[in-house]
């Protein structure tokens, strides 16, 4: 079985579906039966579905490329 | 005096003559690739740059690479999208180049060197839901303030959901650069979200 460490560094990739069928099903594995990684997993899925969401948002002018808010 | 306007001015695309001291080559740019890739170069222009103004202009200049004489654009090699992808994500580079020159900061990071980050996440740590137009927030602001290579990336995959490949050819690097970056960033903004939730 995938140790954490593992599951963790793969699952951006896990997330796009981008690594090989074995990979995907050690993973899906390993989210079934650990206690932490579910919780990461629904964390960065998230974040990713918020991303997707950005896309027809208006964007916030009153920040520039690096974060900082304007007057 | 002949005026030197008129003869220097250059052909506008498609009126390639046999009588033209520099003929064009043929450019897939008319107006139903426009309208159809404005849009999308507009969005990814406009969120990396957040200057309406420049996104505009950023687009524009995009626009006219094509049919420059130095236009590098192959219509065997791909299409026309990631093309000008490519050529908005160097613009926008550019302006971060400049920005960066002026502001004399250095938060640029061009090594994605590995995977080893770890991101620390504690699942016990009390966490508090928050909406989605709080959640959209904090993740814009958070995308802003991230390095500029994974900003480019995940606005590229994320936000304008391009796939992996065409994403990299546009950004200039390999996919593997892109995964660490994408991975990167990912977990940065993740991190951004679980901590306004402990908020």
């Amino acid at each position: 079985m995938l140790k954490c460490d593992e599951v963790e560094r793969m699952l951006s990739d896990y997330e796009d579906g981008a690594l090989p069928f074995s990979k995907m099903v050690a993973i899906r594995f390993h989210l079934m039966m650990c206690r932490r990684c579910p919780a990461l997993e629904r964390s960065l899925r998230e974040t990713i579905d918020v991303l997707r969401a950005l896309r027809d948002e208006p964007i916030n002018e009153g920040v520039d490329s690096e974060g900082n808010k304007g007057e | 005096m002949t005026g030197s306007l008129g003869t220097s001015r250059r052909p506008v695309p498609h009126q390639t003559s046999q009588e033209d001291p520099l003929p064009m080559p043929p450019t897939p740019l008319d107006a139903a690739t426009i309208r159809e890739l404005e849009p999308f170069l507009l969005r990814l222009a406009a969120r990396a740059v957040r200057d309406p103004v420049l996104a505009h202009d950023i687009v524009q200049a995009t626009f006219l690479s094509l049919i420059e004489p130095t236009s590098s654009y192959d219509a065997t090699r791909g299409m026309v999208r990631s093309y000008l992808a490519g050529v908005l994500m160097r613009k926008v580079a550019d302006h971060y180049r400049r920005q960066r020159r002026e502001r004399v900061t250095g938060d640029f990071d061009e090594t994605a060197d590995g995977l080893d980050e770890r991101v620390a996440f504690d699942p016990s740590r009390a966490m508090h839901p928050i909406d989605r137009s709080r959640a959209m927030s904090v993740i814009d602001h958070a995308l802003a303030r991230l390095p500029d290579q994974q900003r480019l990336v995940v606005l590229a995959c994320d936000v304008e959901q391009m796939d992996r490949a065409e994403a990299a050819s546009s950004l200039g690097i390999t996919e593997g650069n892109l995964r660490v970056l994408l991975h990167r960033a990912r977990h940065e903004l993740r991190k951004a979200l679980e901590d306004a939730k402990m908020r």
